[in-house]
């Protein structure tokens, strides 16, 4: 029953705008009293427009940035993010997929850091390992000579999510990952991530700002406006029956 | 590469050969006396004519590149390793550190550099290990801001966040990953900097705080050449050339570099 | 009567050592008062294509083919032809608003600057009042606030807003809209569908639209061209993916997820756009279509029309046998 992998717990976060030369800093807040959890093998949704602070409370929970309070627990403790071990837990994928990858390294070696560094993987070992990987997320082994810019935004994302996947994360959060890509690609990396999490058992936290998307892929949504959590629960719930305003508003934009 | 890159890189190729080979390459000891030949104009024997203690100007010269090319290159690259160094720290670690060192770059801007070269020279004495040591300790502070510039924008980038969310150390984020990438401006700046670097010395040379007589330098030929100009121009044309022609391609190097290494054309391209 | 008319467009872009193909052989008529939507994925060529209808292309395009705006030859028109071309015969807006107003001058400089440029000098007063018109017509309620405001002081709709006044200043006969609600937020998007359905009747535009979403384009167009790899590979009346006659279009309606799509389920259209450069004697989305065969790998399908003003590059309109 207790198989919750992650849980943010009244997660706070306050950014100081600036006004023009410094002038009236005012205070803008990111994100008030989000709680969230992810069970194992959960695709959890965080749905919002721009500024609604999902974006910020991903990166709090993956380490990326620090909350002015509040706490973020992985499997029902305060990861050590300095431990390669507890950090190899929590993955991101980014949403830009041309510096997702640093552009002077070759696919081959982008795959390989990662095994090297968390499990000294050489040689035959390393490169069987780097081919299953990108048979696993649809690439031949013809991507492991190429550079970044010579493979296509579709693709460049898949190498993103093998590369998050190598380390076996047990929570992979995807930062609107299909924004940047062609509608037909989109499709493509949706299926992707559905297929890894139903065949790995893999939590998922999917950021987006489509609710199309999420109730074909989520399990549990989150509707966050203004850094409030507005709406949390089971996605055919929520979108059965909504109860905020705003998630009234957003479904009503979409419909039809 | 565009025309004038092409030019400039030949250029300085040609000037990277003299001073190579600039035993093979000079016609005569550069430092064989013949006074009975003295202030000859160019001929023949002597293609850009004698100085004032009839030595070849063309083998000293050829002498001189050697020097140029030598603390231009050297300088540079001391003030690259600095500047590279304190950059990627500042930016990497913000806060505190960065505070640190970029207010010790605002302090040695309020200093005029020539005017703290000068002073040490005449503190350490002028040589050219002294030349090379000073010009790359005083000329180090842009390339930091530079790199430190980059660093801020890089760190940010989705693949250096990838790699610190893979628990690669920082070591290995700082160097294998954002300063291969912060790079090309610094080689662009470097490249500049040879320029500036060969111009400081010869200006140095000339002031006679350089390269000391007999040992020459563009600069020194030139100092002993004004004294000549209404009759000898041959002693002041010849190395004003070279220094004119060494700082023009080098300039022109960087500013090809500067579009060829521009990863925006590259994406569109 | 057509007031778009374009044949045989041909533009490449010249890069290190080569050229890169984008639009590749389009020939298009739009009616006057018609609302086309010109849809596609990325490197299809139809922002390429909407460029070239205001030669507001980059100096490294290389073009061929015409294009008449309203009786007047686009390519062949001198510079102050030109200015009459963008603004009165045609405005249009893009897709950052933000990016498209200049931040450094407020609403009212540039909405004003907008109307003297057309009209000449104009008196103060009027063109307050012509201002602050073509601001609340663009559904702004506050129209003396925005009208006062610097962009960065508006959100992204509103700046939207504003453009399409400023589009509209000059009483053109045609609005092109490049994926006008792209970089906004969900709930922005509809009220920009809405005003754009708005302002094309009130002003009897021409409407013409550039976009990737399907549904944007039906909620605003009537007539839907789709190109693939620089060519139009459908055009007509296409309003979903049944009424579709190229495969392409069809998998665009299906792959986009609905709110009544299953659960866990994902149509794929496999493999990668085709890029605009393709020559081959063989279909163009053939390598990633379900009902290709070898006609379709050895031969290059026509734009044929099959219904009437339906037009469709493919062997097998419909996907039949």
């Amino acid at each position: 029953m207790n198989n919750i992998i992650l849980r943010a717990e009244k997660i706070n976060k306050h950014f100081m705008a600036e006004g023009i030369f410094g002038a009236a800093r005012y205070k803008v807040n990111a994100l008030v009293d989000a709680s969230v959890e992810v069970k194992k093998g959960e695709i959890l949704a965080l749905v919002g427009e721009s500024g609604s602070g999902k974006t910020t409370l991903a990166r709090i929970i993956s380490g990326l940035e620090k909350q002015d309070s509040g706490a973020v627990l992985l499997d029902r403790k305060i990861p050590d993010y300095k431990n390669p071990d507890e950090r190899r837990k929590v993955q991101y994928v980014f949403q830009d997929t041309y510096y997702s990858l640093n552009p002077r390294m070759k696919i081959k070696a982008v795959l390989a850091e990662p095994l090297k560094v968390h499990f000294g993987l050489k040689k035959e070992k390393l490169n069987e390992k780097i081919n299953k990987m990108l048979q696993s997320v649809g690439l031949g082994a013809d991507a492991m000579e190429k550079y970044p810019h010579e493979l296509s935004g579709g693709q460049r994302q898949r190498v993103g999510i093998a590369r998050a996947l190598s380390v076996n994360p047990e929570l992979l959060i995807a930062d609107e990952p299909v924004s940047s890509l062609d509608v037909s690609v989109q499709a493509q990396i949706l299926k992707l991530l559905s297929d890894l999490n139903e065949t790995t058992k893999i939590s998922i936290i999917f950021i987006t700002h489509d609710l199309r998307v999420v109730k074909s892929l989520a399990d549990t949504v989150a509707v966050m406006n203004r850094g409030e959590i507005v709406e949390y629960g089971v996605v055919e719930e929520v979108y059965a029956n909504p109860r905020s305003e705003y998630t009234k508003t957003l479904l009503g934009a979409v419909k039809g | 590469m565009n025309k004038m890159m092409k030019a400039g890189l030949a250029v300085v190729i040609l000037i990277v050969i003299a001073a190579v080979f600039a035993p093979v390459i000079a016609p005569q000891d550069y430092r064989k006396q013949d006074v009975s030949n003295r202030l000859m104009p160019p001929s023949k024997a002597h293609v850009m004519g004698t100085d004032e203690l009839g030595r070849d100007v063309f083998s000293r010269l050829v002498r001189g590149t050697r020097v140029s090319i030598t603390v231009g290159v050297l300088a540079v690259l001391i003030s690259a390793v600095i500047g590279v160094l304190l950059g990627i720290i500042a930016g990497y670690f913000g806060g505190v550190i960065d505070n640190i060192i970029m207010r010790g770059v605002d302090i040695f801007l309020t200093v005029p550099t020539l005017f703290l070269i000068l002073m040490l020279i005449v503190f350490l004495g002028p040589s050219v290990f002294n030349i090379v040591i000073i010009i790359g300790l005083t000329s180090w502070t842009d390339i930091a801001r530079i790199v430190r510039a980059e660093v801020l924008y890089i760190k940010k980038l989705p693949y250096a966040e990838a790699a610190a969310v893979l628990g690669f150390k920082k070591r290995r984020i700082m160097f294998g990953h954002i300063l291969p990438n912060a790079f090309a401006p610094v080689l662009v700046y470097i490249t500049f900097g040879v320029s500036g670097a060969i111009l400081a010395e010869s200006g140095l040379s000339f002031l006679g705080l350089g390269v000391q007589p007999p040992e020459p330098s563009w600069g020194n030929i030139l100092t002993s050449g004004k004294d000549y100009i209404d009759t000898a121009w041959w002693l002041v044309l010849y190395p004003g050339l070279s220094i004119f022609a060494a700082v023009f391609s080098f300039n022109l190097l960087g500013e090809g570099l500067r579009d060829y290494l521009n990863p925006k054309l590259d994406r569109e391209g | 009567m057509d007031i778009i008319n374009v044949s045989n467009l041909y533009v490449k872009y010249a890069a290190r050592k080569k050229y890169n193909m984008a639009v590749n052989g389009v020939s298009l008529d739009i009616k006057e008062g018609e609302s086309a939507a010109i849809a596609g994925e990325s490197g299809c060529g139809k922002s390429t294509l909407a460029s070239a209808l205001l030669k507001l292309l980059p100096e490294n395009a290389q073009v061929s083919g015409n294009v008449m705006l309203d009786g007047i030859d686009v390519f062949a028109a001198g510079e102050e032809q030109l200015r009459k071309i963008r603004g009165n015969t045609a405005g249009m807006i893009f897709q950052d608003p933000g990016a498209s107003l200049n931040p450094l001058f407020s609403v009212k400089q540039q909405i004003e600057e907008a109307i003297t440029a057309h009209f000449g000098k104009t008196e103060k007063e009027e063109l307050k009042r012509k201002s602050l018109e073509l601001l609340s017509d663009a559904g702004i309620t506050d129209a003396q606030r925005v009208y006062n405001s610097y962009p960065h002081q508006l959100s992204g709709g509103l700046q939207q807003r504003v453009m399409a006044a400023i589009a509209l200043s000059c009483g053109p006969k045609i609005l092109i809209a490049d994926e006008p609600t792209t970089a906004l937020d969900v709930t922005v998007q509809a009220q920009i569908v809405e005003l754009l359905k708005k302002l094309k009747e009130e002003h009897k535009l021409t409407l013409l639209l550039i976009t990737h979403d399907l549904h944007l384009a039906n909620a605003l167009a009537s007539r839907i061209i789709v190109m693939y790899a620089g060519k139009i590979a459908e055009d007509g009346a296409v309003k979903s993916a049944k009424t579709a006659l190229h495969p392409y279009t069809a998998a665009l309606f299906k792959i986009i997820p609905s709110l009544d799509s299953p659960k866990r389920h994902f149509e794929v259209i496999p493999g990668e756009v085709a890029s605009a450069e393709h020559n081959g004697n063989f279909c163009a989305f053939s390598p990633r279509c379900p009902y290709a065969d070898d006609r379709c790998r050895s031969e290059k399908p026509e734009l044929k029309e099959v219904k009437p003003g339906h037009f469709v590059r493919c062997f097998y309109p419909g996907g039949k046998k």
